[in-house]
């Protein structure tokens, strides 16, 4: 199966002119990566492409296994690929990462639990500082950088009234929140999100995904999401990239054509039954290909 | 999460977001009454202690030589404090350089045995060597190598405390979440800017049960070297006592050295409070 090699800007979420430089564009290109395992290599990655335009919201779905964490992690810098290239607005992506131009956002909140909440969303900011940052105030520490007011973001996420408590005072719900907020707060133009929600129940999920809408519609950051869920990817996404495993590959990219802003009565609408219906078939394709 | 188990707050630290925290907490009332809670059962143990060795001794009438009552040793105590706390201090100096000796070198050890395959490869033989070795064994040569003063005690004392300093110090460097590794990654964190935020206070807790656990050592270590030509010190108290058959003399340091190790472990316990509130485990989330 020859993967498939989408590019160029696609319609959802264009970006309002001058507001998001075009170089936030996240383009991999034939990018290969495999692993040992044993001894033996295992393939995670296999001439995988894909572009992501500035201010785009393209989740990538797939079986455990397909290489999904794997793509996300090569995008941001954190493995380096065997074969292929990455750019990042026509940077590699050690020095898009060096810029702080991503947001990480991991599966658990990894949150420091010994720094209360406003500490630990200041954390990424306070990175590559030459003091300690201080303590006492960390809202007006740097007033400078043009990151966004983490109080304002805690407030709209309703953890403002816990920005004194520390990580283990918090729900798992809550903690996630913070790392979303701690992503936000640092104001990068690309957030990498690897299955945040994958830990939370199904109604804490369904709450969170809304919640992370509302913050990024502010935002039009570029975000790359890895999810297990289906729903997930259709609620959240401009496009849907499905992966398929041994070796890991784009199988297919589904553009998803619900209207912006997104609600929950969506989720009951024909047009997003059958978004979800394109998206599983890729899938399930993948998945029969597999078998055989 | 830590070296500190799982120890519920006494303080009845509020929780928020958590409907369970009120019922959980103990029952308010004075610190007078908290305080006598937890002091008074240790109080009795070790009156019932006490009073059971006293009462022995006068029952059996034990000779003075073999069996000293606690109100002999006391009265010891009492009879010259001076003399006895002037020696603990000395003891205790040994002690302290031994332990700050021994915590710098295997902190240093560990930084680099954290960050080099080649040099854990090259230094975990040292540290297995040094594991095995029985210390105290070490003391007669100790003191041939470098004379009666200050040092052999030192160096006995650093010799001691090393291995648990750097076994926890390298496990407490390295307890660091992937997660959160990943994130200061995903933002070219450097080496030690990753050490200093993430592997320093994760290795605090290793850190401080450690150093419980080698004040002991410590002054173990210093007391042995002692016994050997010292010409001051607790452990050269006892040395000569009992030469001279002064059994309540010999006891009596023996519960100084034992008076200096609870207020040494008192202290450490007070930072582990006061340092880790957050590597402790809440009622209400486990």
């Amino acid at each position: 199966m020859k993967p498939q090699r989408d590019s160029g800007i696609t319609g959802g979420a264009a970006p309002e002119p001058g507001r998001e430089p075009p170089s936030t564009e996240i383009v991999v290109d034939h990018v290969g990566k495999h692993f040992f395992h044993d001894g033996r290599p295992i393939v995670a990655l296999a001439d995988v492409s894909l572009s992501v335009a500035a201010g785009e919201f393209v989740s990538v779905i797939g079986p455990s296994g397909c290489g999904k964490s794997t793509l996300l992690r090569v995008v941001g810098g954190l493995i380096t690929p065997d074969a292929g290239k990455i750019s990042i607005g026509g940077t590699t992506a050690d020095e898009a990462r060096a810029a702080k131009r991503f947001g990480f956002v991991p599966q658990t909140p990894a949150l420091l639990p010994w720094r209360s909440v406003a500490e630990n969303v200041t954390l990424l900011r306070d990175v590559g500082r030459r003091w300690w940052p201080s303590r006492r105030d960390p809202w007006t520490a740097n007033p400078d950088d043009g990151n966004r007011d983490p109080m304002a973001l805690l407030e709209q996420v309703g953890l403002a009234p816990f920005a004194r408590s520390l990580p283990k005072e918090l729900s798992g719900g809550m903690q996630q929140r913070v790392s979303l907020v701690r992503a936000f707060a640092l104001g990068a133009p690309i957030l990498l999100m690897d299955e945040p929600f994958a830990a939370l129940d199904e109604i804490t999920r369904d709450a969170m995904r809304y919640q992370l809408l509302e913050v990024w519609g502010q935002t039009k950051t570029t975000v790359v999401f890895v999810t297990h869920s289906i729903t997930e990817a259709v609620v959240l996404s401009d496009r849907v990239c499905t992966m398929a495993a041994r070796p890991g590959r784009v199988a297919s990219v589904e553009q998803i054509t619900l209207a912006r802003p997104r609600t929950e009565d969506m989720e009951d609408s024909d047009q997003f039954a059958s978004c979800a219906h394109r998206v599983r078939t890729s899938l399930r394709a993948s998945w029969e290909g597999r078998r055989q | 999460m830590s070296g500190t188990g799982g120890r519920l707050s006494a303080e009845g630290d509020a929780v928020p977001g958590s409907a369970d925290a009120a019922e959980l907490r103990p029952p308010a009332t004075g610190w007078a009454r908290r305080a006598a809670r937890s002091v008074l059962p240790g109080i009795a143990a070790f009156a019932v202690l006490f009073g059971g060795w006293e009462f022995g001794v006068r029952v059996t009438h034990i000779p003075a030589t073999e069996l000293v009552a606690p109100s002999a040793i006391f009265r010891e105590l009492w009879r010259d404090p001076g003399f006895f706390a002037s020696n603990a201090w000395i003891t205790l100096q040994e002690a302290f350089w031994g332990f700050l000796v021994a915590f710098a070198v295997a902190i240093g050890a560990a930084i680099v045995v954290v960050h080099s395959r080649v040099m854990e490869r090259a230094l975990t033989p040292i540290v297995v060597m040094l594991q095995v070795t029985p210390i105290l064994a070490l003391a007669p040569p100790l003191v041939v190598w470098l004379g009666f003063g200050p040092q052999p005690k030192i160096v006995m004392a650093a010799l001691i405390t090393f291995v648990p300093l750097f076994t926890n110090a390298t496990v407490g460097f390295r307890a660091i979440d992937p997660a959160t590794f990943e994130i200061m990654r995903s933002v070219d964190a450097s080496k030690t800017e990753i050490f200093r935020r993430l592997r320093v206070p994760h290795s605090l807790p290793y850190l401080l049960a450690a150093t419980r656990v080698c004040v002991g050592l410590a002054l173990i270590g210093a007391v042995v070297a002692e016994f050997f030509n010292a010409s001051a010190g607790l452990g050269w108290i006892i040395e000569v006592a009992q030469n001279y058959q002064e059994a309540s003399v010999v006891w009596a340091a023996i519960f100084t050295l034992i008076f200096l190790g609870v207020v040494l472990v008192g202290l450490v316990t007070l930072a582990q409070r006061r340092l880790l509130r957050w590597a402790e485990v809440d009622a209400a989330n486990p």
